[in-house]
């Protein structure tokens, strides 16, 4: 081979450096690219790696998921098989000067059955009572009777041995057929305010305002509609409300039959203005009832009685009031309460009770002034302390000089609500 | 009713569409019990602890969830009603009212899925 073959050779054959480094070039280019199929292969298989897993655990899902409507089928089987159960237990301390003795009481010790079904409601409540029933009754028997009787109810009157007596307060039964229309048989609480809250641990006093039993029955057994209209008024509501109801006349022994054909009526209307910012309520309502009721006796007077009551909630102000007037044969009576009260906290409420009665058949004028505190840590429990005066009213009808004697008290109570 | 920080659901086979929140209120308040088409309503509410029940409380029902602790005590002895069944977690709540036709509950926006309706709440203040 000649000397220039090689050279030749080398120049026409081997690639020069420029050419080298393209070569590199593209396969950089061309392992750049492999990379980019690897790492989407390498994607597309944690895809399916996941989609197996998720294929995995969607039968654990399945399987939990069985278990959760096993669960809520059996919350709804119990829903609707369920009687609601509640109820409230009151004690209570009161010490009033100058001539009764401080007395320890298990004041009301109540079970409340409720059920609903569907657009019926039945409710029944059981009351065991170791005060009398009616407290104000047998107060009533006290200063309208002489004699042994009077002696007979004083003494069931200072009955604090703890036996007492069951009463069913409650039961009946409630057909919802809607908002504008429910009809209540049975026997019920009557649809003024404080009746309809008269339980211990919705109210802040231990005590009843005074005049209340002696004005609209506390219960009625008969037939109550009821309903009401409400109309959106921005973030509130406007709302009328109406119950009208026919029942037994009001007198002892009423539950089991009333032989008179002239039966008690009774009506009440309610408004609920619309509310916004701090105002939080205002409830006004007025009342009527017609019937008979028993004051000495068994013999049964006609006895008419009208009210109007208010609550209204300003912030952390509450102000709840009743007025009624009532005659029976020509002898009129009457009697109200202003309760002003104010959330001191969370837990804590004060409360002011003005209230009073005028009641020729019952020899009584006395107006009585409350102030109290009640703390309540749950809505459940409730502690409340009071202390109030009465004042015996200068009247003509008032007969006994016992009286007008004015007199103080405090009380305590703990009550539970269950 | 999303930028309440809510969502009011029902059942899927529920026709409402929308509630004004005076009727809401009504709803879980107890005081209206049927729905327009017959159907008893049944409300879930969340575990008193929940901040997502307060801010409903507060916004729908106008009271703290204490509050309507005193409301549910005074409705027990005097109506006889208990309050609301409660559920823990909106997948707890979704799964209840996806299964009861009446229900009706409330859960946070994204919480929503496809097995319930969404009821737009007019007025909200």
């Amino acid at each position: 081979m000649k000397k220039w073959a090689l050279p030749l050779a080398l120049l026409l054959f081997a690639n020069p450096a420029w050419a080298q480094q393209d070569e590199l070039a593209k396969l950089r280019t061309e392992i750049t690219a492999q990379q980019a199929v690897m790492s989407r292969l390498l994607a597309r298989i944690d895809a399916l790696e996941k989609k197996l897993s998720e294929t995995a655990t969607k039968e654990e899902l399945e399987d939990e998921a069985k278990t959760q409507q096993d669960s809520v089928d059996s919350v709804r089987q119990s829903l609707a098989s369920r009687v609601n159960i509640s109820g409230y237990s009151n004690f209570r301390y009161v010490h009033e000067e100058p001539e009764r003795p401080s007395a320890f009481q298990l004041d009301h010790l109540g079970l409340i059955f409720g059920k609903q079904l569907g657009k019926f409601n039945f409710v029944a409540e059981l009351e065991l009572s170791n005060v009398p029933h009616h407290a104000e009754s047998a107060e009533e028997h006290d200063e309208g009777e002489e004699g042994e009787e009077a002696e007979e109810h004083a003494e069931e009157a200072a009955d604090i041995s703890g036996e007492g007596q069951v009463a069913v307060e409650n039961a009946w039964m409630e057909y919802n057929h809607n908002q504008y229309l429910s009809v209540r048989l049975g026997k019920q609480l009557s649809p003024q305010y404080w009746w309809q809250h008269r339980y211990p641990n919705l109210t802040y006093s231990t005590t009843l305002p005074i005049y209340l039993r002696e004005l609209f029955p506390p219960e009625l057994i008969g037939a109550m509609v009821r309903g009401q209209i409400t109309r959106p008024v921005g973030s509130s509501e406007f709302g009328i409300g109406y119950s009208a109801y026919v029942s037994n006349n009001n007198f002892e022994g009423n539950s089991q039959a009333d032989l008179r054909n002239g039966k008690a009526v009774g009506g009440r209307v309610q408004v609920r203005f619309p509310v916004s910012g701090i105002f939080r309520r205002l409830d006004v309502a007025a009342d009527i009832y017609r019937g008979q009721t028993a004051h000495e006796g068994t013999e049964l007077e006609e006895d008419n009685v009208e009210g109007f009551e208010g609550q209204l909630e300003v912030s952390r102000f509450m102000l709840n009031g009743e007025y009624a007037r009532g005659e029976s044969e020509g002898v009129k009576r009457k009697g109200f309460y202003l309760q002003p009260a104010i959330q001191l906290h969370p837990d804590w409420v004060g409360f002011y009770r003005v209230e009073q009665l005028e009641s020729p058949r019952l020899q009584r004028a006395e107006r009585r002034h409350l102030a109290g505190l009640n703390y309540r840590p749950f809505a459940q429990v409730a502690l409340k302390g009071e202390w109030y005066r009465s004042l015996p009213l200068e009247r003509s009808f008032i007969e006994h000089e016992e009286e007008r004697q004015k007199f103080n008290g405090f009380a305590l109570a703990a009550v539970f609500f269950f | 009713m999303q930028d309440a920080g809510f969502a009011v659901i029902v059942n899927k086979a529920n026709p409402v569409k929308t509630l004004a929140v005076a009727e809401l209120r009504r709803i879980f308040m107890k005081q209206t019990r049927m729905w327009p088409h017959a159907e008893s309503i049944v409300p879930v509410d969340w575990d008193a602890t929940s901040p997502n029940r307060e801010a409903f409380s507060r916004r729908v029902l106008a009271r703290s969830v204490r509050e309507m602790g005193d409301y549910w005590v005074q409705q027990s002895v005097t109506q006889g009603l208990a309050p609301p069944s409660t559920q823990r977690s909106a997948r707890a709540l979704l799964r209840f009212i996806a299964s009861v036709p009446g229900a009706i509950g409330y859960v946070p926006p994204g919480d929503v899925d496809d097995t319930v309706s969404v009821v737009k709440v007019t007025g909200l203040p």
